[in-house]
This record gives C-alpha cells, structure tokens and sequence, in this order.
C-alpha cells in the first residue's frame, strides 16, 4: 500500500459521528419554526403598513374638512361631532402602531 | 460521486420539495456525520460544530427549493458547512485548543489495534492541524472531493489547497508520530 492510500485509509476513519439526538433534535426545531407560520399577506407588515397609513390619512382628511368646511359638499355633513371622528383616528393610529410592532418583532422571531 | 448516489440525492430532494419529511430526514442522515467532521475541522469543538450543523440543516430545509440540480448535492451542502464554519468562527474569536479536551495521553504502549481507538488518535491528530489543512484533508480523502470541487466548496485557490495538502499530511503523521510514538506503525 503506497503512502497516498495509507493516508486515505487513515482518514476514511475520522468521521466524527453526531450525538444521537442529532436528528430528533433537527426535526423538532423544523417542526417548531414551521408552526409558527408566517403571516399571510394580508397581515404582513407591508399591507398593514400600507393599509393603515391610507386608513389613518383619510380619516385625518375627513377630520380636518369637518373642522374647516362651514358649507360645500363636506359643509352639509358638518354636523356630525367631531370628537368621535378624532376617537376613530387616534384608536386606528394606537392601532396600527400596535400591529406594527407586533408584526415587526414576529419577522424578527421567523428570522432568526 | 457515482450517478446512482447523485440520482438518489435528487430524488430525496425532489421528495422533499414535495413536502416530505422522512425524505429530508434520510438526507440529513446520509450526511450528518461527514459534515459534522468538516465543521469540526475548522471549530474543533463537537459541541459548537454540532450546533452549527443544526444551523446548516435548517438552511439547507428552508433552500433546497433553490437548489440546482446541476451540480451535486454534496458540493452545495459542503460549502454551506464550511462557510457557516468559518462563519461561526470569526464570531468565536478564539479556537477551543485541543489540549483543554484532551485526555493525557502516554506515548508508550498505545492499543491501536481497536477501531474505536484509532478513530480517537486521528481525530485528535487532526485536531492539532490548521483548519484549513485539516478541512482540506478531510475533502480530499474523506469526501473524495477533487482539487476542482474543493475550490468550489472552500473558494481557496487551487494553489493554495494543494499546499494545503501537502503540509497538512507531513503535520499529520507529525502530530500522529508524536502521539503514538513507536505504535505509529502499527497504526499505518
């Protein structure tokens, strides 16, 4: 047996072999990340972000004309309290800011 | 790599990315051992490398539908080990030196007869290499792996890999000569 051949001999014995839990192990955190599904599209951060942004301008839009506007389109619905229309805002925009940070430290959680 | 280990590789993965689970378990199995010896090679640490080989395997589970299947498995899920490897050992700073988990060994009246016992005295020889010439070595003559799919696997020059060879096997049977003493023959 030439030298190259002992050294592959040699070598062909150094696997290292895993514990025996190894893939009993692997599957389990498999299994556990895939569980943890990720959002759909409707409540990934992009959408909310996107869908609570137009929610929380319009609603600010609708505010401000009723405040302003005395007569035209908007001046026949004037009459409407104002207060609740200002509630709605702020609930929606605690909201959002609520979902964000939900949604944001989830992705984080899926990534690592 | 012979085509039937190749076409049996791509039909677990094929499986897989059907979502079957006892596929990639079978997978895993096929080649748990050998990569966990390649990262132990750069971390020489059991311990870590069987965490970063956890690590790998979940990459590999999350990817596999990106795989091509141009090139052979082996190749891609090697070069996942070792980058992650290496990866894992910038962040760890320092190497865990094989003396602080070395059992004290005599250099007289070794057994090297037992399988078991000579697996320990090569593993431990190897563990004293450089990474990159323990991780080289372990390519070429474990793996099989040829000069060309070494560089794709490491991203060394081929230059560099066979100087890599060649000083790994001399520190080898160096460090085997200074384990085993005059039982090194009986080893060979």
């Amino acid at each position: 047996m030439n030298e190259e051949e002992k050294l592959r001999q040699l070598l062909k014995k150094s696997t290292i072999n895993t514990s025996d839990d190894f893939i009993n192990n692997l599957m389990q955190t498999i299994e556990d990340k895939h569980s943890a599904k990720s959002p759909s599209i409707w409540w990934s951060f992009k959408t909310v972000f996107i869908a609570c942004t137009a929610l929380v301008l319009i609603l600010t839009f609708i505010l401000f004309k009723l405040i302003h506007v005395e007569n035209g389109f908007l001046g026949s619905i004037s009459n409407i309290p104002k207060m609740p229309i200002f509630l709605i805002v702020t609930t929606v925009f605690l909201y959002y800011i609520n979902t964000l940070v939900k949604l944001s430290t989830k992705k984080t959680v899926l990534n690592k | 790599m012979s085509n039937s280990k190749k076409q049996y590789d791509y039909e677990l993965i094929r499986k897989i990315n059907e979502g079957d689970t006892t596929a990639f378990r079978q997978l895993v199995y096929l080649y748990k051992d050998v990569s966990l010896s390649l990262a132990c090679s750069i971390l020489k640490d059991k311990t870590i490398a069987e965490d970063v080989l956890q690590e790998v395997f979940i990459k590999v589970y999350a990817k596999l539908n990106t795989f091509k299947f141009k090139a052979s498995f082996s190749t891609w899920l090697y070069r996942i080990v070792v980058n992650t490897s290496y990866n894992e050992l910038k962040k760890q700073k320092h190497t865990v030196t094989i003396d602080a988990i070395t059992i004290n060994l005599d250099t007289q009246g070794k057994d090297v007869t037992l399988e078991s016992d000579q697996k320990m005295y090569i593993n431990l020889a190897l563990e004293k290499l450089r990474p990159d010439e323990a991780l080289v070595l372990r390519l070429f003559y474990l793996c099989e792996s040829s000069i060309k799919e070494i560089e794709n696997i490491t991203g060394f020059k081929s230059s560099k890999i066979k100087v890599d060879l060649h000083r790994g096997r001399e520190n080898m049977y160096a460090e085997l000569k200074k384990i085993l003493g005059n039982d090194l023959k009986n080893l060979l």
